[in-house]
C-alpha cells in the first residue's frame, strides 16, 4: 500500500553541532488491508517517518512509494488517506460539526454523504452530543475522538494514526481499538504508532519496529513471535499435589488440582507419556513463547 | 475551491475569537477621545474626528495584521492542524491563499465596523463621508494586506520575536523613507540617499499606500497618485505572496 524505500532523514541542529540522524536507511512497506502497529521508543523516528510519508517534511535520502490502488498521483493518494496527528489541538472556536465540515470539504466529500457518515461515526465514538459545541470545550479524550472522526469520515483506504491511544482512559482505549479493528475489517489498511506493545499484540497482524532510527523488524506479528519462540513447552496436567515426575522440567507449579510444567522440547513426549501412565489427566500442551513485549524489549536492547 | 474552504473557516474562527472585542473597545475609545478632543478644537472638530478616527482604524488594522500575520502559519504548525489540512488533497499554495483571504476579509469587516462607528461620530459632528476618507480607508486595507503578507513571509523563516521586530522595522522604515529627503544631513551623503532610493523600490514602501494625511487635508488630495499606488500595492503584495508560496512549498514542517 505504501513503501518507505531507503528513507534517511538528517536534521541539522546547529552550525557548531553535528547533524542528528533521525532515520537511517529505513525500508518497509504496508500490506494492503493489514493492521500494522508501529513500535519504537521516544525519538526512534516513528513520527518523522510518518511526516515524510505524508509530505510534511522531505526525506534527506530515499523515497515513499504509494500503491496505484491509492491513486495515480500523490494528490489522489492523499485523498484516499486519513491521518490523525499526535496530540492534536484543533481550532478552538469552531464547533465539532463545523470542523468535520471543514475537513470533509477539503477531502472533497459531498455534504449529504458526509453528514450521514459523521453522524454514524460520532455515535460510535460517543461524541454525537457534542458536535454543536465549540472544540475548546472538548476534553482531551473527546478531541482525540474528534481527530479520529475526521481522519476516517471520508472513507479512506489507508488510515495513518500517530499515537491514537495516548491520553485515553481504559474504556476509551478499548473503544478506539474496536473502531480500528472495525475499519480494518472493512478492508482498510490501518497503520498506527504506539508505545504500548500489548496494544499491537492485541490488535495487529503486522508490526514495524524502529530502534534509534533504524529498522529492527518489519513483518507479521505471528512470524516475529515464532522467530523468538523458545524450544520449551507448557504441559498442563490434572494430578494430585504429591505427584512427582522423573522427566526433567524447567519449572513446575501446582494450583487447585492443576500442575503446570515447563519442559524442553526433547522431554515433552516423555513427560506426557509418564503423566498419562501415572493416571494424570492431560489438560493441554502448548509452546512456551515470549510475549511481544519481551521480544520488543529484547530488540530494544 | 479548497482556497475558498480554508478562507471560510479561517474567517469563522477569527470572527469568534477575542480579537473581535477590539471593535467595541476601540469604538468606545474613539468616541471618547474624539468628543474630548473636539471640545478643545476651535472651528475644526470634523478634522480632529477624521484624524483620530483614521489613527484608531490604522492602529487597530496594524494590530490585527501583526497578530494574524506573525501567527498564521506558526499557530497551525504548533497545534498540528496544518497536518490535518496538508495531509488532504490541498496544495500548500491553496492553503496559504485561503488563510490570507480569510484574514483579509476579517480585516475588511474590522475596517467596516470601526469605519461605521467613525462615520457615526463624524455625522454627530456635522461631517460626512468624503471620497478622500473612503480612499484613505481603502488604501489602509491594501496596506494591511501588504503588511500581512510580508509578516507571513518573515514568520516562515524566523521565530515570533524576530518576525515582530522585522515587521515593525519594515513598517516604520517603509513610511519613514518618504520623508528621508527632508533630512538635511542625508542630502549631504549622496550614496546614502541613493541607498534609500533603492530601498524605496525594493523593500515595501508602505508610504505609497498611505493617504491618511491627505484625507485630513482634502484640498491637497493627490488623485493622480491613487491608481499607481493601487497598482504598486497589488503588484507588490502579489510578488510577496509568490515568494511566500515558494517558501511554504519548500518548508519542512518537522
Amino acid at each position: 500500500m505504501v513503501s518507505w524505500e531507503n528513507v534517511t532523514k538528517v536534521f541539522a541542529t546547529d552550525l557548531l553541532k553535528s547533524a542528528v540522524v533521525a532515520l537511517d536507511d529505513v525500508s518497509f512497506s504496508l500490506r494492503e488491508g493489514s493492521m500494522t502497529g508501529y513500535l519504537g521508543a521516544n525519538g526512534a523516528g516513528k513520527t518523522t517517518s510518518l511526516k515524510i510519508a505524508l509530505g510534511f517534511t522531505a526525506a534527506s535520502k530515499g523515497k515513499i512509494r504509494f500503491s496505484p490502488v491509492l491513486g495515480a498521483s500523490p494528490k489522489e493518494a492523499l485523498a484516499r488517506t486519513g491521518f490523525l496527528p499526535e496530540r492534536p489541538y484543533f481550532y478552538p472556536h469552531l464547533t465539532g460539526g463545523e470542523f468535520s465540515d471543514y475537513m470533509g470539504a477539503l477531502s472533497g466529500v459531498p455534504r449529504t454523504s458526509l453528514t450521514k457518515r459523521r453522524q454514524h461515526l460520532a455515535e460510535r465514538l460517543k461524541i454525537d452530543h457534542a458536535l454543536n459545541r465549540p472544540l475548546r470545550t472538548y476534553s482531551k479524550g473527546m478531541l482525540q475522538r474528534m481527530g479520529f472522526l475526521v481522519a476516517v469520515q471520508h472513507d479512506p483506504a489507508l488510515v495513518i494514526l500517530d499515537e491514537p491511544l495516548s491520553g485515553l482512559d481504559p474504556v476509551g482505549r478499548k473503544e478506539f481499538k474496536d473502531m480500528m479493528g472495525e475499519i480494518n475489517r472493512q478492508g482498510k489498511t490501518v497503520f498506527f504508532s504506539t508505545h504500548v506493545v500489548s496494544d499491537v499484540e492485541e490488535t495487529c497482524d503486522e508490526v514495524v519496529f524502529l530502534r534509534q532510527g533504524k529498522l529492527a523488524f518489519s513483518g507479521g506479528v505471528a512470524d516475529l513471535m515464532a522467530r523468538h519462540a523458545s524450544r520449551r513447552f507448557r504441559v498442563v496436567l490434572a494430578a494430585s499435589p504429591d505427584a512427582c515426575w522423573d522427566t526433567p522440567t524447567v519449572s513446575s507449579l501446582y494450583h487447585a488440582g492443576v500442575w503446570t510444567l515447563v519442559v524442553e522440547d526433547a522431554y515433552r513426549e516423555g513427560l506426557v507419556r509418564e503423566a498419562v501412565g501415572a493416571g494424570a489427566g492431560l489438560l493441554g500442551v502448548s509452546p512456551e513463547g515470549a510475549s511481544l513485549e519481551e521480544i520488543f524489549y529484547g530488540l530494544q536492547s | 475551491m479548497n482556497t475558498w474552504h480554508v478562507a471560510r473557516f479561517t474567517f469563522h474562527e477569527m470572527v469568534r475569537s477575542k480579537i473581535m472585542w477590539n471593535i467595541p473597545v476601540l469604538g468606545a475609545m474613539m468616541a471618547l477621545v474624539t468628543y474630548v478632543a473636539q471640545e478643545f478644537t476651535y472651528g475644526a472638530p470634523g478634522r480632529v474626528a477624521t484624524d483620530l478616527g483614521l489613527a484608531a482604524l490604522t492602529l487597530c488594522t496594524y494590530g490585527i495584521a501583526f497578530f494574524a500575520g506573525s501567527n498564521m502559519i506558526r499557530a497551525e504548525a504548533d497545534s498540528r492542524t496544518i497536518y490535518l489540512i496538508i495531509s488532504r488533497p490541498v496544495s500548500r499554495t491553496a492553503f496559504l491563499a485561503g488563510k490570507l483571504a480569510g484574514v483579509g476579509v476579517f480585516l475588511l469587516l474590522n475596517i467596516v465596523c470601526l469605519g461605521g462607528i467613525y462615520l457615526a461620530l463624524m455625522a454627530s459632528l456635522g461631517g460626512g463621508l468624503t471620497p478622500e476618507v473612503l480612499t484613505a480607508v481603502a488604501f489602509l486595507l491594501l496596506e494591511a494586506m501588504l503588511l500581512l503578507v510580508v509578516l507571513v513571509l518573515i514568520s516562515m523563516m524566523a521565530n515570533l520575536a524576530l518576525t515582530l521586530i522585522f515587521g515593525a522595522v519594515l513598517l516604520i522604515a517603509g513610511h519613514a523613507v518618504a520623508v528621508s529627503h527632508d533630512i538635511l544631513w542625508l542630502n549631504r551623503m549622496p550614496w546614502l540617499k541613493e541607498g534609500l532610493r533603492v530601498y524605496d523600490w525594493v523593500l515595501p514602501a508602505f508610504h505609497r499606500l498611505s493617504f491618511k494625511n491627505y484625507a485630513v487635508h482634502p484640498t491637497h488630495f493627490p488623485w493622480d497618485m491613487v491608481l499607481p499606488a493601487a497598482g504598486y500595492g497589488v503588484l507588490y503584495s502579489a510578488a510577496v505572496f509568490g515568494l511566500a508560496c515558494l517558501v511554504i512549498n519548500r518548508k519542512n514542517f518537522d
